[in-house]
């Protein structure tokens, strides 16, 4: 009749059935509420991230609130979870440190896409690099420069950098020097390079054209010519301007002096 | 307007030739010359001015040359830039501006909204030279401060060609404080009128409303 005790004590108590049902609940808790976070991620976080950077972060969250719940819901089972914690304390202080470059590439990427100063397709100048943003991964922006070359730029860099980006605003100024000789009538300058301005399509009514005298330079009057263009055509307006301008002071004969030198001899008497 | 054999087609500085199998577009900002098959079908639509030179902006700025101001309701007309979209046998093929075009920033640099521009007069009567403008019938309730521009979001308007003229939607403004507000009239310019609907108390303002 042994048998018959030891099944007896095999039967678990209702102590230790609660005790089941306790770790089980909490695990369920613990699921909850990353389920929880992981709603309040997608809500918050999915729509302003793209997808290869917002994935991985979500995964990382979620799992680690999983792991947590796990290791507390167990710990009434009598597991010692301290060694464990520890080492991966270590192991996370370790890899911390190898990865302090990574890491901060990843958190300058987040960033970059959350203030939203740069997006794929921008044309944007960072330090020595000016082109067209081509890619932004998780840890560098890719950009594929004027003469062709593709730079990557660390998201470190980038974000620790002065951005320009030049299609942020809808428009855009140009700002030429013209010289006119000093026997010109600047009037004369002024009305022509304002027509060929007002010709223009792209050059806007507001904010208007203007062109003012900046100096008197060693051999011309500097005139200043400002004028705002839609940003997204602007370098074919500038290109246009000055070549423009060229013209229309030559078929009306207005002089552009080049630098001049008047060399006195000194006679000996 | 349909050109099919020998024909010509011109609104202001737009033009479309079609000589025998030579096709002839062009405006102030472009000119082409294209070989067609005989018999070919070319179309002239007028649509909304958002294409040349380049599709930069869907809303239109008009500036009115004498600012308008009433405190009672009033219809008028004013004057508005077109396009004119060129298809051979269903497919389009280019678009033709027959005024010169320009844009204007709306707003300021960063947050400004940019439009495309045009200046007008304003009419009381339909005016009968419209070479290369479209007409816009304005239906003003009332307004707060002198009206000089009109900023005309162009997506939902359409244009059309009728008896030579061409035409956009009917414009309702209402003053809301220094604001306006903007509506297209989905009904033929020639037959909406205003009246009075009589309503009470202080809701005056209100009692003005458009009608075919």
């Amino acid at each position: 009749m042994s048998w018959i005790g030891d099944f007896i004590q095999q039967i678990p108590n209702v102590e230790s059935i609660s005790l089941y049902i306790g770790i089980i609940l909490s695990i369920g808790v613990g699921i909850a509420i990353a389920l929880l976070i992981r709603a309040v991620l997608r809500r918050g976080f999915m729509p302003r991230l793209p997808r290869h950077i917002y994935n991985p972060i979500e995964k990382i969250v979620i799992y680690s609130v999983i792991i947590v719940a796990v290791i507390s819901a167990l710990a009434p089972l009598g597991l010692d979870l301290s060694g464990l914690l520890l080492t991966g304390g270590v192991i996370g202080v370790a890899i911390g440190f190898a990865s302090q470059t990574v890491i901060s590439n990843a958190l300058s990427g987040v960033f970059i896409y959350m203030e939203r100063m740069v997006k794929v397709g921008d044309p944007i100048r960072v330090e020595d690099a000016e082109g067209r943003v081509i890619d932004i991964t998780l840890f560098s922006t890719v950009i594929r420069c004027w003469d062709g070359y593709i730079v990557r730029v660390p998201n470190s860099k980038v974000f620790d950098s002065l951005i320009y980006n030049f299609e942020k605003s809808p428009i855009r100024r140009i700002a030429l020097k013209v010289g006119i000789g000093y026997g010109v009538d600047i009037d004369l300058a002024r009305r022509l390079i304002i027509g060929v301005m007002e010709e223009h399509p792209y050059i806007l009514v507001n904010p208007g054209p203007e062109v003012f005298v900046d100096e008197f330079g060693d051999s011309a009057i500097v005139l200043n010519v400002r004028c705002w263009a839609p940003s997204t055509v602007w370098f074919d307006v500038r290109k246009y301007l000055l070549e423009a301008i060229k013209k229309v002071f030559d078929k009306e004969g207005v002089e552009i002096p080049y630098p001049q030198r008047v060399v006195w001899i000194r006679e000996d008497k | 307007m349909k050109i099919v054999g020998d024909g010509e087609y011109r609104a202001g500085e737009a033009y479309v030739k079609l000589d025998g199998d030579k096709l002839i577009i062009g405006d102030r900002y472009t000119s082409r010359e294209l070989i067609v098959s005989r018999g070919t079908e070319v179309e002239v639509r007028p649509v909304e001015p958002l294409h040349v030179p380049k599709n930069l902006t869907e809303n239109l700025l008009i500036r009115l040359e004498k600012p308008l101001y009433t405190v009672e309701p009033m219809m008028t007309w004013v004057k508005a830039p077109y396009e004119l979209e060129v298809r051979l046998n269903g497919s389009s093929i280019a678009y033709l501006s027959p005024t010169r075009v320009k844009y204007y920033l709306y707003g300021d640099v960063v947050e400004g909204v940019l439009c495309r521009y045009h200046e007008t007069g304003v009419y009381d009567g339909e005016p009968g030279d419209t070479d290369g403008e479209a007409l816009i019938r304005l239906l003003v309730t009332r307004v707060s401060k002198p009206m000089e521009y009109l900023l005309i979001p162009l997506e939902n308007i359409s244009v059309w060609e009728d008896d030579g003229k061409v035409y956009y939607n009917p414009i309702l403004i209402e003053a809301s404080g220094d604001e306006l507000i903007i509506k297209v009239v989905d009904r033929d310019p020639h037959k909406i009128t205003l009246y009075e609907v009589p309503v009470l108390g202080e809701e005056y303002e209100e009692k003005w409303r458009y009608r075919i």
